[in-house]
């Protein structure tokens, strides 16, 4: 092994060299600690800045296990009156590690057995390559505790949160839903989605109680009329308030998924529908307020009205000469298309235009509905538009406008959050103080001897008005498929809450003659909605008007008080 | 300058022997024992027993090493080498297949991990080979095949179990061999342009599952329930760890198992949390203290050999724990690469241990001049 001789030889030959090789040795040697010592240095300020520093920049969804208070839990939904209408509970989910999963197969068939999933779905997950799979969301305590006992390794749960809508489907379309990862995505959940998910919670001006009263009755008469769907709001006049929005079908919010299309979305802010004869306000007060006609001027309505192939015809034909106001009162289609040929195309157009039948549905919803407008706009579409046919807008704006109309003119904005009054601006006045008082008077004699009968309400002061269109179903009207609405007031003395019902193909029924009218199917809703609901938006019934003076400050409580016990009386049969 | 090289005697050996890398050693084995009962949720089994038992093994197996005279390391170099590469290409044939890669062969007591192995008998065949060549030769880039075969077989093999962590150190370690070995840096500047050249086409043979681990490196955040899990999961436990920690057994984050493989991979992230930063400081400069011994018994060797085999663990054990910290802490892409002496598994503590054993007897055998033509 060892050679010396030759060693001695190359050493004494090479000594230099060999000097200059260690020395050269030991300098690479340097040079790789010196590298190494850079890369411990940045592992090292690596290490302290994650010590230090912390979590804080990572996703909130890691975060849950030990930093549950690190992810802000989405705030709640209230109504007026503080009743909690959508909230978040901590829940358990569960999730697997594939790889710790030695008899997917089986996981799956126990899983199945507690949990309503597909075995095949699960092993499906458990038999993926990654190393995070969710299995089930949301399980209640008894489903975790069982899947905790079957005691299989590589699952395990976290802690999530998940939205929880305490009146079921009661709000539904107003409050909307949140996706599994608590985002809303309709609704107020969406519209307010970054004030909720930072932890602030909503209050609206709704009332769940008149919510309650609206939906019950609007039910009632959806089943009764056996109608494909309803809708129903119920605003203060001047603030436009929403107090109760409704439309049937609605959903469980819980798992909007299984809903159908047509029961997920909001008939009252995104459907836009023929309104009928409930335009007959618009039009006949655009014509009284641009000095078109005044109430007591006579129209023809003996005979259809024939505009080029048009025939206009009315529903209850009296075939006589009516003045504006009986046009009215019997919601004569042949009467309301002449004062709209005297007011003409422009006039009308402007009218609707200002009272926001040419825009968007506006609200805080995202949820809003552009309206269906004719275009081009031409004299025969003046003429149907006048009776609500030919153009289609939401019942919202038919609430918005109609509040206009009766509030002295003053159009407000509807709303579900209290809103800061906006300064009146000019276009908010659709008409003048003397015009609306006019619009009232009318409205109230309809419910007192016109179409509007059955809206009246004991000890309440009704007005309002019916409309019936016949539906447009594929480009053709549909024979016997009608949209019955009433737009109702009250108290009329002071009018403070617009209630919009319609009812979406209602049949008729022998106790109704068969017809399926507005004032046969939507007006007994409103009168039923204001009977039950106004004490409870603080207004008295009129014959006990005189009290309130009395009693002033405690009127509200008094007056509550006595509708107990009236609404205990009349309920009886 | 010269003088009779003889045999030493046992008692001669043992002032030569380095104490304080034994103490080193001795340290993080019981660090290691320590963390494995605790990633267990505070019981010795199923790892920390087991881990006490192969270290104290390895450990008596190390100090045998370090008492082989060096001349015989030298001359079992090739052959040891050898083995290791049959006993990696024998996993290619008939392996066990765990976590989607085989990686072990099954020796009944043992799983043994050739590639740790490998790592070792590159090293020591790298420190024979330039060992034996001169000045002259060593600057002439066609002399260096030869070497570079013995580098990218095992390289290549480890690459097609797939582990590409292993790889990766197995060739930078290779490499730092050749640049102490004083080859031209031109050299390297060729090598590792080519290497950048190559690229895309390295890229086309990576496992899906390697590219998406590199592809979610760039960006953890953008898939933090799937391939960016670990990651964040060990910087969140890293985190809640703070300067003091939260005490032996009182880790969540790790203990929840919200982090997979906390008693392999992510053992460091263990520590950090219940230790905190102090403790990880701790360890860490325990790490780098073992390194520094290392490169210390390299200086003061009187042979190309030794200072070859010494720099050469030193540089394998300092990328293991680069490689490993640098991934938990999220600055490099997840690769399979334990944390030396305290991640369960033999193979990785048994390779580590028998390393030092090699450094211990180069520290021994300091004086010993090796003729290059053997």
């Amino acid at each position: 092994m060892e050679h010396g001789t030759s060693e001695k030889q190359s050493y004494a030959a090479l000594d230099g060299a060999h000097h200059a090789f260690l020395q050269q040795a030991h300098l690479r040697m340097a040079m790789v600690t010196c590298v190494l010592m850079l890369g411990f240095a940045a592992i090292a300020w690596r290490l302290t800045s994650l010590s230090l520093i912390g979590v804080h920049s990572l996703p909130a969804v890691l975060q849950g296990g030990t930093h549950a208070g690190a992810q802000m839990r989405r705030a709640e939904i209230l109504d007026r009156n503080g009743e909690v209408l959508a909230t978040t509970l901590a829940m358990a989910s569960l999730y697997a590690d594939p790889s710790l999963v030695p008899n997917p197969e089986e996981v799956a068939r126990d899983l199945a057995g507690i949990l309503p999933v597909d075995p095949a779905a699960i092993e499906r997950l458990l038999t993926r390559p990654g190393r995070f799979v969710w299995l089930y969301r949301h399980l209640t305590p008894q489903q975790q505790q069982a899947v905790n006992d079957l005691g299989h390794p590589g699952l395990d749960f976290r802690r999530e949160y998940r939205r929880i809508y305490p009146q079921g489907a009661l709000f539904s379309h107003i409050l909307g839903y949140t996706d599994h990862d608590t985002h809303g995505i309709s609704g107020l959940e969406k519209q307010y989605d970054a004030l909720l998910s930072g932890g602030t919670p909503l209050k609206t001006v709704l009332d769940m109680r008149v919510q309650n009263i609206l939906r019950r009755e609007l039910a009632d008469a959806v089943a009764y009329f056996n109608a494909a769907g309803g809708n129903g709001i119920v605003m203060q006049i001047d603030s436009g308030e929403i107090r109760a929005m409704v439309s049937l079908p609605d959903f469980d919010p819980h798992h909007p998924a299984r809903a159908e299309d047509a029961a997920r979305f909001n008939r009252n802010t995104a459907g836009v529908f023929e309104m009928g004869s409930t335009f007959k306000i618009f039009s006949i007060a655009a014509a009284l307020e641009r000095g078109a006609v005044t109430p007591e001027d006579i129209f023809d309505a003996t005979h259809p009205l024939q505009r080029g192939r048009f025939r206009i015809h009315d529903f209850h034909p009296r075939r006589r000469k009516m003045t504006v106001g009986e046009i009215f009162l019997h919601s004569s289609n042949i009467g309301t298309a002449l004062i709209a040929e005297k007011l003409g195309t422009e006039e009308l157009r402007e009218f609707y235009r200002k009272s926001g039948f040419l825009t968007r549905a506006a609200i805080d919803l995202p949820e809003r509905a552009a309206p269906l407008v004719p275009r081009p706009w031409r004299e025969i579409n003046t003429l149907t538009a006048s009776y609500g046919h030919g153009m289609a807008v939401t019942p919202l704006h038919v609430a918005v406008a109609a509040a206009g109309i009766v509030n002295d003119g003053m159009m407000p904005q509807a709303s579900l959050t209290p809103q800061p009054r906006l300064p009146q601006r000019a276009t908010e006045r659709i008409v003048s103080p003397h015009i609306s008082a006019i619009m009232r008077e009318f409205m109230e004699e309809t419910t007192q001897s016109g179409t509007g009968r059955n809206a009246a309400a004991e000890g309440y002061r009704v007005g309002g008005k019916t409309g019936t269109a016949e539906k447009v179903v594929d480009g053709r009207y549909k024979k016997g498929a009608v949209y019955s609405s009433f737009v109702g007031f009250f108290p009329m003395d002071n009018p403070q809450y617009v209630v919009v019902v319609s009812l979406d193909e209602p049949k008729g029924r022998p106790e109704t003659h068969g017809y399926a009218t507005g004032g046969w199917t939507a007006a007994p809703v409103v009168g039923k909605v204001i009977a039950q609901s106004a004490p409870f938006l603080g207004i008295l019934p009129a014959h006990e008007a005189g009290e309130q003076q009395l009693y002033g400050s405690l009127s509200r409580y008094v007056a509550a008080q006595r509708f107990t016990h009236y609404a205990a009386d009349t309920t009886q049969p | 300058m010269y003088f009779e090289q003889h045999s030493m005697t046992f008692f001669e050996k043992l002032p030569r022997l380095s104490y304080g890398l034994i103490l080193l050693v001795l340290i993080t084995g019981l660090i290691g024992v320590m963390a494995l009962y605790s990633a267990a949720g505070g019981d010795f089994e199923p790892w920390a027993f087991r881990h006490g038992l192969r270290f104290a093994i390895g450990f008596a197996g190390m100090l045998v090493v370090a008492m082989i005279d060096i001349r015989w390391w030298l001359w079992l170099s090739y052959p040891i080498y050898l083995l290791s590469v049959l006993l990696l290409a024998a996993v290619e044939v008939k392996g066990h297949i765990g976590m989607g890669a085989q990686r072990w062969i099954d020796l009944g007591f043992m799983r043994l991990q050739p590639s740790e192995f490998v790592k070792i008998g590159v090293v020591m065949a790298l420190a024979r080979f330039f060992h034996g060549a001169s000045p002259a030769e060593v600057k002439n880039p066609l002399f260096l095949l030869r070497p570079a075969v013995l580098v990218l077989l095992p390289a290549a093999l480890v690459m097609m179990q797939p582990d590409l962590g292993t790889a990766v150190a197995l060739v930078l370690a290779a490499g730092s061999i050749f640049f102490l070995a004083g080859v031209s840096y031109w050299v390297f500047a060729a090598v590792i342009a080519a290497a950048v050249a190559a690229m895309p086409v390295l890229w086309h043979f990576l496992r899906d599952y390697q590219k998406n681990r590199i592809l979610v490196f760039l960006n953890p955040e953008s898939d933090p329930l799937g391939a960016g899990y670990h990651i964040m999961q060990s910087k969140i436990a890293l985190g809640s760890g703070g300067i003091g920690g939260k005490g032996f057994l009182q880790g969540t984050q790790s203990h929840l198992n919200f982090l997979p493989e906390k008693q392999t991979d992510f053992i460091f992230t263990l520590l950090a949390e219940e230790w905190g930063l102090t403790g990880a400081a701790i360890l860490f400069l325990i790490f780098l203290l073992m390194i520094f011994y290392g490169f210390l018994i390299a200086h003061t060797s009187n042979n190309q050999y030794g200072r070859l085999v010494a720099s050469g663990i030193a540089v394998n054990f300092a990328l293991y724990v680069f490689i490993n910290i640098a991934m938990v802490t999220g600055l490099i892409p997840v690769v399979g690469v334990p944390l030396p002496m305290i991640s369960n598994g033999g193979s990785a503590m048994l390779a580590v241990l028998f390393g030092f054993g090699l450094i211990l007897s180069v520290g021994v055998y300091r004086d010993v001049k090796l003729a290059r033509k053997l």
